[in-house]
């Protein structure tokens, strides 16, 4: 091809205009910005959920039914007691919303822990041996991904009660096949490349080519995919919780408190809002983390 | 293309085949009829007849057998355990709010994404593009139900302009399907950007420019299209999510499509209603994709042939 | 190695009637429409410490025969016997033992690295598991001397290297378990001009040092002339000539081995100009041969038997083997 580098390339030819080198500079920045700002936010997220006994005011579970429903310091009828006010039975919203981080973040994390195993290993099995195991767990994946998400995971948390415990096997069963749809279509590619040839031709084990040589290619994407899924599991649970199927009262879940708070939306908006915005936070956060990481790891896959 | 459709097909019966399957067992583990249909008063001896009699002591791919024939030659989910009214009634009331629901969002989804999809690739750096850029990170990251409730309670209560639940007028219908429409809109414009950069950054449309056709030309004629085609796939193939987001949009309109429905009966154990809305959101899933695939298959002929 | 040494010792490497058949597969049920015949009937020998060069265009089976060797693949049909024990038909676990004493050189120095992995992993991950040797690194810089690098780059990764370097790489990690036999898949062709002679000179010296026979597959002549001591010439899954070095370099038999010598340069001052022999036609597909004799669709010296009678390889003079029916005596 021609000798420019590639990215330049994608950037120049089809503008009949030349973007000044201001603005590009300025999107730069702004990606990296974007980058290190949802480092920041999974920082706080995670450091709260780590630290929450020192960093909450409140025990998330106490009551002070005399100041129930006080506003946060910052609008008026707030003191300076409770920062974001409290809710209906009186517990400080602070609180709350950081312990709420706690459980979100745990929930999320396992659960796509679960999911990862579950579809890498079988992705790995189908994408390198093929054939039948292939077709079955290719067939398997497609027909899992036709059935609404939603509605699995809330029968599965039926099924088994609700718990936080179920709440992760729902959520981490119900979403296993993305990871196998991927980890499958990699290792295919993987196992073309001539060094697993190489490795094959030195005489070691299936075993040893699969969790060496092709596992530590693929820990690149994965990890791109899994932080996209961690956000989304951490907003599923919030609505299972919502709907009374996830985390049960009186334990600070994000989704409970938005549910909770929804009979007072007309005045006491802040008691839905405040909780969701949390929720929004964290995906956000842990979303800039997944670009940046995708970003990092290979810049060519950037959607512009 | 012919061995191609009939190769979908194939294949789609397989998947309902299998999701039949699994919904049959996930749902008979769970339910628990006799505490639902008899009176408090009954016991172990009238169970057990009650038992005989809906024939659940017959083996497990028995059961199954009866239920599948029944809903496939009859059409019969059984009665509602709740309502004691036919659960497809149920489910045929609750069908086309649903589907009015999320085709509604996804033309607005799509109405908004392609046209911003396209400038922002052709404008790159510029503030079109910085703005899809913002929608597209803030979409991915918003929780659905939140921003449903926020919208309630800006244009609901603050403002008063809108109506937040019920379904009676069109004007009920903007709010639910603007919270449904952000849930794909992210990806929708994703796509037709990177699609559209891709394309605009081939030889031939650099050609095509060089011989002086003008830029709008160009746009429609060649590169639109080709920006199109995984659109149409991930717009059949999102189907799926579309629905898994009406049934979180229609809880917190309070919606009287099929989402609310299968909420509030998982919610009281009302198992048939449940089956029934369960295979018929798969149902439709599994259209969207086989239209999509094929469709795809039309348009780009050398997906036939893998 | 003079030929009645050869016959003596017993070869390392033997291969008969050697066939390899991909299936090609299409439509809904993957149905079996053809076959590639990428080998089709090939035999040869390799002795004790002798390198065999194996040269052809592309599509003719050399690359296919260094993998069947190998065992990358299973045959068809035929047998591979190597240090006098057949292989054909051994399991993976039967293959453990026997595939380290065989190794292969990749053509490509950028696919045939893992770029997840250390230069000393890529050089010792197999003679560590295979031994257990605790000083395996020591082990890998010795290597990496041998072939010319820096002992002290173990700790680096392969993207910091050059297609070159990436080469010696290559070689250092066949070369980690002693092997007796190395099968060479155009090792330099992905490389520059300039690095090429490099790199065979560096082969050179090793086979010398280390002893071991050498199966060196090329799409050019000129590549093998200096390192091998037998060249074979392949055509479209059949092997059409086979003989030393020097007497296929001055006495070729087939016309396609003439005009392969005839395309190579030689930029000896004065030397007498050869005429180029062009082959007319294009090269026919593995997957639909022509019948008879391959070679005869572009043969400017094509017999009307050439065009139904398929040659057979003979040896026409001691260690000289041809399939042409110009050269045999039996043709019926």
């Amino acid at each position: 091809m021609n000798n420019m580098s590639s990215e330049s390339k994608l950037e120049e030819t089809h503008l009949d205009y030349k973007p000044s080198m201001t603005s590009i500079v300025l999107k730069r920045m702004w990606q990296l910005r974007m980058g290190v700002f949802g480092f920041v936010l999974v920082l706080v997220l995670g450091l709260s959920a780590i630290f929450a006994s020192q960093v909450a005011t409140h025990d998330p579970l106490e009551q002070d039914i005399l100041a129930r429903l006080t506003p946060p310091s910052f609008l008026e009828g707030g003191g300076s007691t409770y920062f974001l006010g409290t809710d209906q039975l009186g517990r400080d919203l602070y609180s709350r919303i950081i312990y709420g981080a706690r459980i979100s973040l745990t929930i999320g994390l396992s659960a796509v822990l679960v999911s990862m195993v579950i579809g890498v290993l079988l992705g790995l099995a189908a994408g390198y041996f093929g054939g039948k195991i292939d077709a079955v767990v290719d067939f398997l994946v497609n027909a899992m991904l036709a059935f609404p998400f939603i509605l699995l995971a809330m029968t599965l948390v039926i099924a088994l009660g609700a718990s936080m415990e179920n709440i992760i096997i729902a959520l981490g069963l119900s979403n296993w096949p993305i990871f196998a749809r991927v980890t499958r279509i990699e290792t295919m590619k993987l196992r073309e490349q001539e060094f697993v040839l190489a490795a094959v031709s030195q005489g070691l084990s299936h075993l040893r080519i699969i969790l060496k040589h092709i596992l530590s290619n693929l820990a690149a994407p994965l990890l791109v995919i899994a932080t996209v899924e961690i956000a989304r599991a951490i907003i599923r649970e919030t609505f299972l919780s919502f709907l009374g199927l996830g985390i049960q009262a009186p334990t600070p879940s994000w989704g409970l408190m938005l549910a909770e708070g929804r009979d007072y939306m007309l005045t006491i908006w802040w008691l839905s809002t405040l909780p969701g915005f949390a929720i929004f936070l964290a995906a956000l956060g842990i979303n800039l983390v997944g670009d940046a990481l995708r970003d990092l790891f290979d810049p060519h896959m950037r959607k512009g | 293309m012919r061995n191609y459709i009939i190769y979908k097909l194939l294949h789609a019966l397989g998947v309902a085949f299998v999701i039949s399957i699994v919904s049959f067992i996930l749902l008979f583990y769970t339910a628990d009829p006799a505490s639902m249909l008899l009176p408090e008063t009954a016991d172990a001896a009238d169970i057990a007849a009650f038992e005989k009699d809906l024939g659940l002591d017959q083996p497990l791919v028995v059961q199954y057998g009866r239920w599948l024939a029944r809903i496939v030659f009859e059409g019969d989910f059984g009665n509602s355990w709740v309502a004691k009214i036919p659960a497809s009634d149920l489910i045929g009331v609750a069908l086309w709010p649903t589907l009015k629901l999320a085709l509604i969002a996804q033309i607005i989804a799509t109405a908004v994404a392609i046209p911003l999809g396209m400038l922002s690739a052709v404008k790159r750096y510029s503030i079109i593009d910085n703005i899809t850029t913002f929608i597209v990170l803030v979409g991915q990251a918003m929780p659905l139900f939140w921003l449903g409730i926020m919208l309630m309670i800006v244009f609901g209560v603050f403002l008063k302009w809108l109506p937040t639940s019920g379904s009676d007028t069109w004007v009920h219908l903007i709010l639910p399907s603007i919270t449904l429409a952000s849930f794909t809109l992210p990806l929708n414009m994703r796509l037709v950007r990177s699609g559209m950069l891709e394309v605009l950054s081939k030889d031939y449309v650099r050609t095509a420019r060089a011989k002086g056709v003008t830029r709008s030309a160009v746009l429609m004629k060649h590169a639109f299209r080709n920006a199109a085609i995984p659109l149409v796939t991930v717009t059949g193939m999102q189907f799926g999510a579309l629905l898994g987001g009406a049934v979180v949009t229609e809880t917190v309109f309070s919606w009287p499509g099929l989402g609310r429905l299968a909420v509030e009966s998982i919610q009281v154990g009302d198992f048939p209603v449940v089956q029934g809305v369960v295979l018929t959101l798969s149902g439709f899933t599994i259209l969207a994709n086989l239209a999509a695939d094929i469709g795809a298959a039309w348009i780009d002929p050398r997906i036939r042939f893998n | 190695m003079n030929m009645a040494e050869v016959d003596k010792v017993e070869p390392e490497l033997e291969v008969r009637n050697l066939k390899m058949h991909f299936p090609i597969r299409a439509g809904l049920l993957k149905k079996t429409v053809g076959h590639v015949f990428a080998v089709d009937g090939v035999s040869f020998s390799i002795g004790r410490g002798e390198t065999l060069g194996l040269v052809g265009e592309s599509g003719c089976g050399k690359s296919t025969i260094g993998r069947t060797i190998l065992r990358l693949y299973k045959p068809t049909a035929g047998s591979i016997h190597v240090g006098g024990k057949d292989i054909t038909h051994l399991s993976a676990n039967e293959l453990t033992s026997v595939r380290q004493k065989m190794q292969m050189i990749f053509q490509d120095p950028y696919g045939s690295l893992n770029p997840r992995f250390r230069v000393s992993e890529l050089i010792g991950e197999a003679y560590r598991v295979h031994s257990g040797d605790e000083n395996w690194e020591d082990h890998v810089a010795n290597l990496l001397d041998k072939v010319g690098l820096q002992p002290d780059h173990m700790r680096r990764y392969a993207h910091e290297f050059s297609g070159g370097q990436r080469q010696r790489i290559g070689i250092a990690r066949a070369l980690a378990m002693s092997p007796r036999l190395i099968v060479a898949d155009e090792p330099v062709s992905a490389l520059d001009v300039s690095i090429q002679a490099q790199v065979i000179n560096l082969l050179d010296s090793l086979k010398d040092e280390f002893g071991f026979s050498c199966l060196f597959i090329a799409h050019d002549l000129s590549v093998v002339e200096h390192i091998a001591d037998r060249v074979a010439v392949m055509y479209l899954g059949k092997m059409v000539e086979l003989a030393s070095d020097r007497e296929l370099y001055q006495d070729p038999k087939h016309p396609y081995t003439q005009a392969l010598i005839s395309a190579v340069p030689k930029p000896e001052a004065g030397a007498k100009r050869r005429d180029r022999l062009i082959l007319r036609g294009d090269v026919p597909s593995p997957i639909n041969p022509p019948s008879g004799c391959r070679f005869h669709t572009r043969c400017p010296h094509v017999l009307d038997e050439c065009r139904t009678i398929e040659p057979n390889f003979n040896e026409i003079s001691p260690g000289h083997w041809v399939a042409c029916h110009l050269h045999s005596e039996t043709s019926t």
